[in-house]
């Protein structure tokens, strides 16, 4: 029926245009969006430009010695090192997270909502959590599973081994396998049952129909779920750093670490230019990445698997199986949430870990958490009251922003902001964490008046750009939800505009907003990674300080100090879950 | 109560602009129920939407009652916003807001409008205007807990209960089922006579506005093709272009062979023979015609009979059985005609036929 005639527009058109929809009450929104663009967008150049400069960002000079120190310094073993453990976190978390979303969404299983409900605890426990738990579980010299086989088998040494990178896959796959849970639940739950059945109706039995339709029906969603979760693997530093050390084992992500903030013992200055290459040597790929993912997204809609409608999917009959399914989750459970939060609270209440035995009992004591109040000063605890309160703000404020160009208006350009605010969904924290060091030591020097350098606003910044792509997500969902039709007619009802947004639409996407809100809360509060890079004897937050006590080696504290940060997160899980009456488990990214 | 005069709107999009409505002119007078007609993308529901003010007009004026609501040409350019135009408007989705129960939507426009209402009022007015849908059982149901048809009543409670004088409906019916959809045809249209208020009506159903309506625009590209009460619509349009859009007809090109003279029929020389058939007089021999007659309007003979004036032989090509009639087409040598048999008749596909058109029935428009 399209009979109409379509007339390209000129230059001058599209500006006129432009300039009417600013005048239009888009001009806030727009000044916001475009600001946090622009900030995004300078980030990455400033990674880009300090891969040419030699020395400090300050001092003159711009030249290739970067790059060829970085050829120089071990850089295939590097780059090989990284996509091996990419690719193998990436696997074992695909393995865990496609298997037990198929088992929840798709079968008959017993005690799904029990299991379910543990997995998302599982977002709970930090990355560097689980690997300080296994690392008492499994260190050749105290891991407690090591001494008891040693003691069962009679062995001399120990038979397990952590400090590799096997111990970082195994960590790392743990760590993002509910990610990619969430990521592919909803695509499996919604899937259209019709579409199963129609295989069947033509004679295809039930297991093959899981392989030869199903399965390729999720394909989209489980790729583009494991660009996701490959580029993240590849980022995170905390936990090679944890497990292998700086020098030993090099990988992209610890060496933008040690160059950008030396060692602990400080053998090394900081490069921040080598720092730059291998930053960029990260974002790279990551933007390609993101491409890929942002098309894979649009596919998956074209296979139209994701219908929104209420479909209700036919449970897969396992039968006798159904225990095993059960028991393959628990297994998952016990090993990213069991197995590491017990070894903490056990090596917690002792002064130096122990098997589990009468005489061990003879030594608990709570020493430990009566000193947190002593370690940790009020400044640590200000500053993450701080962090916990202004980033979700912040955060949602500017998606709101964001999402209310990208969704609402029809100004050009606003599908380059969309792809933008996308940018750090792909780009890993560090990258950006880099860059914003950079940035603080310039404006320390150019406009002392502008308090980032060694502040808490610092890490405030870095994680409101980290958390940008997720929660613009959810606010362009949130809008979208709400048609221009609902607030068409508050308007032929005679109501004025800014009261059918207070009447309509406020209380239409505050859920949405509170969701999103309080998993940001919790995701700044266990977020290390970037705060470490940019910390400072006066910027410090609660989880840098648990992981700078367990490098200097009070294991008791940390372990004491890990388990006062789960069951915080813990209480705000609860808390908010009783609120928003479990939908909390539908959320995705961490 | 509404005149609306060169309405023009353009739309810009990223891939150009759009010309949906160009010069349309109508008038709708009180208490009647005016149906713009026409297939998507022809331009009606952005009219509505213009007098709705929901979308701005590039040029046009717009007069509710006699209030000129928008005004724009070269020179000037006044407009008022929708919320103060007082109108009633049911949208096509409905629009009902999901977070509010079936009276918080309707007491909406009472509550939030620039006029307050006092609270005693607002829950007599809602529910005398749930009881004229028929829904004042429901008031504390939550919006998303309504069926389809549900929640078109809520809409329309909605737009009633200010009691506007004119009442906009987007395709109100198009997302009910069929059986649905006839039911709450005949309920709105008794509820817009009953409540002596004027509609306008958007709809791309044609018998649905035939049914409803006093009066039909046909809208096509924008403009308005032609406009009449329906049955002047459907038995005698002044164009070839509202006989083929309302309506099945049997469309044959023609040649005048002979002009027709007082008292006397024409005839027309086609791909059936000759037609005889009264001829408009502005019609010259050897000039192009195109004539026009409905399926209905056909006579199927499966006797043989004499011959008559318009009658041919032909066979069944396909005959469908449609409970109160059967549909069928009939091949008469190159041409197919579509005619309609008595549910009675049996028919057979290669059956031969005998076709007789009356020639009272068939319409000549100059091509």
């Amino acid at each position: 029926m399209d009979r109409v005639e379509t007339i390209k527009l000129s230059w001058e058109e599209t500006w006129s245009l432009w300039k009417d929809r600013v005048a239009g009450g888009l001009v806030l929104p727009l000044f916001f969006a475009l600001v946090a663009c622009g900030v995004i967008v300078l980030l990455l150049l400033v990674i880009l430009w300090m891969t040419f400069v030699p020395g400090l960002p300050t001092e003159p000079g711009f030249d290739l010695s970067n790059y060829t120190q970085v050829l120089g310094d071990r850089l295939l073993p590097t780059v090989g090192n990284t996509v091996l453990v990419g690719f193998g976190s990436t696997a074992f978390a695909l393995f865990w997270s496609v298997s037990m979303a198929w088992l929840i969404h798709r079968t008959d299983m017993p005690w799904k909502p029990l299991l379910m409900a543990a997995i998302a605890v599982s977002v709970l426990i930090p990355g560097f959590m689980k690997a300080m738990g296994w690392i008492l579980l499994l260190s050749p010299k105290i891991g407690l599973i090591n001494l008891a086989l040693m003691n069962l088998l009679g062995l001399e040494d120990a038979p397990l081994g952590i400090y590799n990178r096997f111990g970082i896959i195994f960590v790392q796959g743990l760590m993002l396998t509910p990610t990619m849970f969430f990521l592919i639940s909803g695509p499996m739950r919604s899937m259209d049952p019709a579409l199963e059945e129609s295989s069947e109706v033509t004679g295809v039995n039930k297991w093959k129909t899981q392989f030869y339709v199903t399965l390729p029906l999720m394909w989209p969603a489980i790729f583009s779920g494991a660009i996701y979760i490959f580029m993240t693997a590849v980022s995170i530093y905390e936990v090679p750093a944890l497990l292998v050390g700086f020098g030993k084992y090099p990988l992209l992500s610890t060496a933008i670490f040690l160059n950008t903030a030396g060692t602990e013992q400080a053998t090394k200055l900081p490069q921040y230019g080598m720092a730059g290459v291998y930053g960029l040597l990260i974002t790279i790929p990551s933007i390609v990445a993101l491409f890929f993912y942002l098309r894979l997204i649009k596919q998956s809609h074209r296979y139209a698997v994701v219908t929104g409608r209420g479909y209700r999917p036919k449970l897969f009959p396992l039968g006798r199986l159904k225990y095993l399914g059960s028991l393959f989750v628990l297994i998952f459970v016990i090993l990213a949430v069991i197995l590491p939060f017990s070894v903490l609270l056990w090596a917690s209440l002792l002064p130096s870990l122990k098997m589990p035995s009468r005489e061990a009992l003879s030594y608990v004591t709570l020493e430990y958490y009566s000193r947190i109040g002593q370690i940790v000063g009020a400044d640590v605890i200000r500053n993450t009251v701080l962090l916990m309160a202004v980033a979700p703000l912040a955060v949602l404020f500017l998606a709101l922003m964001i999402s209310w160009i990208v969704v609402r208006s029809r100004l050009w350009g606003r599908g380059a902001i969309d792809t933008i605010t996308m940018l750090p969904h792909a780009i890993p924290g560090i990258g950006f964490a880099f860059a914003l060091v950079i940035v603080a030591m310039l404006t320390a020097r150019w406009f002392p008046w502008i308090p980032l350098y060694g502040t808490i606003w610092v890490i405030i910044l870095a994680n409101v750009v980290n958390r940008l792509a997720y929660a613009t997500r959810v606010t362009n969902a949130a809008l979208l939800q709400v048609s221009q039709e609902l607030e068409d007619a508050a308007a032929i009802c005679g109501v004025g505009k800014l009261r059918a947004i207070r009447r309509i639409m406020v209380p239409l996407i505050t859920p949405s907003l509170l969701f999103a809100g309080v998993w940001t809360t919790m995701l700044v509060f266990r977020e290390v990674s970037m705060a470490l890079m940019l910390s400072n004897p006066g910027n410090i937050v609660f989880s840098v300080h648990v992981w700078t006590r367990w490098q200097s080696g009070a294991m008791s504290e940390a372990a004491a100090m890990g388990v006062v940060m789960v069951t915080t997160l813990g209480v705000i899980f609860l808390i908010a879950q009783s609120v928003f009456r479990g939908r909390l488990y539908g959320i995705q990214g961490l | 109560m509404l005149r609306i005069k060169d309405l023009q709107k353009t739309y810009i999009t990223a891939d150009g602009s759009v010309q949906a409505v160009r010069n349309v002119s109508f008038e709708v007078h009180k208490g009647q129920f005016f149906t713009l007609l026409g297939p998507s993308g022809c331009g009606k529901s952005t009219t509505l939407r213009c007098v709705a003010g929901l979308e701005v007009p590039d040029k046009g004026e717009i007069w509710i009652g006699d209030k000129a609501v928008c005004a724009i040409d070269e020179s000037k350019r006044s407009l008022i916003p929708a919320h103060k135009r007082g109108v009633g408007m049911v949208f096509q989705s409905y629009a009902i807001w999901p977070h509010l129960t079936v009276f918080g939507n309707v007491a909406f426009p009472l509550r939030y409008a620039g006029a307050r209402v006092p609270k005693a009022e607002i829950a007599d007015r809602v529910q005398h205007s749930l009881k004229l849908v028929q829904l004042e059982s429901l008031a504390e149901r939550p919006a998303p807990f309504l069926s389809g048809g549900q929640q078109q009543r809520v809409a329309l409670a909605r737009a009633l209960v200010y009691e506007p004088e004119l009442l906009l409906l987007d395709e109100p019916l198009s997302n009910l089922d069929a059986k649905l959809r006839l039911e709450m045809r005949h309920e709105l249209r008794e509820l817009v006579e009953r409540l002596a208020i004027t509609a306008l009506y958007v709809t791309h159903d044609q018998e649905e506005a035939l049914a409803v309506s006093d009066r039909i625009a046909l809208m096509q590209d924008g403009h308005i093709v032609e406009e009449g009460d329906p049955r002047k619509m459907y038995d005698c349009p002044d164009s070839v272009l509202t006989a083929a859009g309302i309506g099945e007809s049997n469309r044959i090109e023609g040649e005048l062979a002979r002009e027709g003279s007082e008292g006397k029929e024409g005839i027309v020389s086609s791909s059936l023979g000759e037609v005889f058939c009264s001829v408009p007089e502005r019609c010259r021999q050897g000039e192009k015609v195109t004539l026009l007659f409905r399926p209905e309007d056909v006579v199927l003979h499966t006797a043989t009979i004499e011959h008559r004036v318009n009658f041919w032989a032909g066979t069944v090509e396909a005959a469908v059985y449609l409970g109160k009639r059967i549909e069928c087409s009939v091949r008469i040598g190159e041409q197919l005609l579509r005619c309609e048999a008595d549910s009675q008749a049996v028919l057979k596909k290669g059956q031969t036929v005998s076709i007789e058109v009356p020639l009272e029935r068939i319409r000549v428009f100059p091509s």
